[in-house]
């Protein structure tokens, strides 16, 4: 069982052509802890029900990417710290009758972290509450379902340790994404006050991956301020027990964390009132 | 985590010539936000964000937004020049917690207009108004 050791970032997309150059990249601007990402998509939708589903309707779930750095190629970027490699799965589906996920239970385990992307409410009741699969992290869309989620279920999901994960790779780039992270950023503010939330690059390209340390300027992607969200990494608590064995840290490196439960979403221009 | 809180912002819409729609005016309001504020002002107004009342008559309207980004959106307001691409602009009367406060003000609001308004009037029919303003609503 792999351990994460240093910042991390969760969410490195795996369909990269060159994926070990993003990798060195990442691991170059001080991450020690990288996820590899790969996506898979059920478009089954639930109006589809009456229709009865072929093989072919089914995605494939491949097995995890395997990747490995040889020493030679770390001491050419500079990185003296061993890195953890890990892999993980992005599941997009809307349909929570479809057989996909106990057609491919064995396929999900292999990998070390399991994420999902319910684009209906349906769909993410079923996340929250399947024992089927054990998620690690929901990565909410806005952009497919608007703004509305069931508080409910997202308090459920905070109670259960999943994570939620905001991305800046695609707001750097997308004005419209940029509106949307914020508004989902928001939004989890106010259902749970931004308790289970990572912050990942999501990105695919080495130009816009943030150094490791630059957390405060990710913040301020969201006009965070710099002095409360320094506080509020310093407060953070000891990790307790997860499900996920790659969401523990090391007791005395706490404020190294990047990938962390943290407050940094907080709307810190009108606290206040 | 408590109730999601709202602020409703009265607000008086005078456009140059004809009426204010609820959508025209939604879309004006965001794009001034996003003028003034950019992204994160956009981003931090949605939630809760719409237009719940317009009287076309009076041009007056309910803007709801969450507590909080409430206070974007009102520096926004002054800086709209445009609603329908016709030329308008918008003044804030008043700040309410529930859209029954905020009728609460608009009825003292409009009784304070209509009396002004009868105040300009010549003396007969000023006399003939309230006649029936008595009828209407009864003696006071």
């Amino acid at each position: 069982m792999k351990l994460a050791r240093g910042f991390c970032d969760l969410n490195i997309s795996a369909t990269d052509t060159d994926l070990k150059k993003t990798l060195l990249k990442a691991l170059s601007l001080g991450y020690q802890t990288l996820a590899v990402n790969r996506e898979v998509t059920d478009t089954f939708a639930p109006h589809q029900k009456g229709k009865k589903r072929k093989k072919d309707d089914f995605p494939v779930v491949l097995p995890p990417p395997k990747v490995s750095l040889t020493k030679e190629e770390l001491d050419r970027h500079g990185i003296s710290r061993e890195p953890v490699i890990l892999t993980r799965i992005t599941i997009t589906y809307a349909d929570p009758g479809s057989a996909f996920l106990s057609k491919f239970r064995n396929n999900i385990k292999q990998y070390d972290i399991v994420a999902f992307t319910p684009t209906t409410d349906s769909a993410l009741k079923q996340t929250v509450s399947q024992t089927l699969v054990d998620v690690d992290i929901i990565a909410l869309g806005p952009e497919e379902r608007g703004t509305r989620f069931a508080r409910k279920l997202l308090r459920l999901a905070v109670e259960r340790n999943i994570y939620f994960e905001l991305s800046y790779g695609p707001c750097i780039t997308n004005s419209t994404r940029r509106q949307q992270t914020i508004t989902l950023a928001h939004i989890l503010h106010h259902s749970f006050r931004s308790a289970n939330i990572i912050i990942t690059s999501q990105t695919n390209s080495v130009l816009y991956h943030l150094r490791a340390r630059e957390g405060l300027s990710k913040d301020y992607l969201c006009g965070v301020q710099q002095t409360p969200n320094n506080l509020a990494l310093k407060k953070l608590p000891m990790p307790e027990v997860q499900d996920c064995p790659y969401l523990h840290f090391l007791e005395d490196r706490t404020w190294d964390l990047l990938a962390v439960r943290t407050l940094a979403w907080v709307p810190v221009l009108w606290t206040s009132e | 985590m408590v109730r999601f809180k709202r602020r409703y912002l009265v607000v008086e819409v005078v456009p140059e010539s004809g009426y204010i729609r609820m959508n025209t005016l939604h879309k004006a309001v965001l794009e001034t936000v996003k003028r003034m504020h950019g992204d994160f002002g956009v981003g931090a107004v949605i939630p809760g964000f719409g237009v719940k009342y317009i009287n076309p008559e009076t041009s007056l309207a309910f803007i709801s937004t969450g507590r909080g980004p409430h206070r974007l959106v009102a520096s926004a307001l002054p800086f709209i020049t445009e609603v329908g691409g016709r030329p308008a602009t918008v003044r804030s009367l008043h700040r309410a917690a529930s859209m029954r406060h905020g009728f609460i003000f608009l009825k003292k609001y409009n009784e304070e207009k209509l009396k002004q308004l009868e105040e300009q009037l010549p003396p007969r029919e000023r006399e003939q108004l309230q006649k029936e303003k008595r009828k209407t609503l009864g003696a006071r």
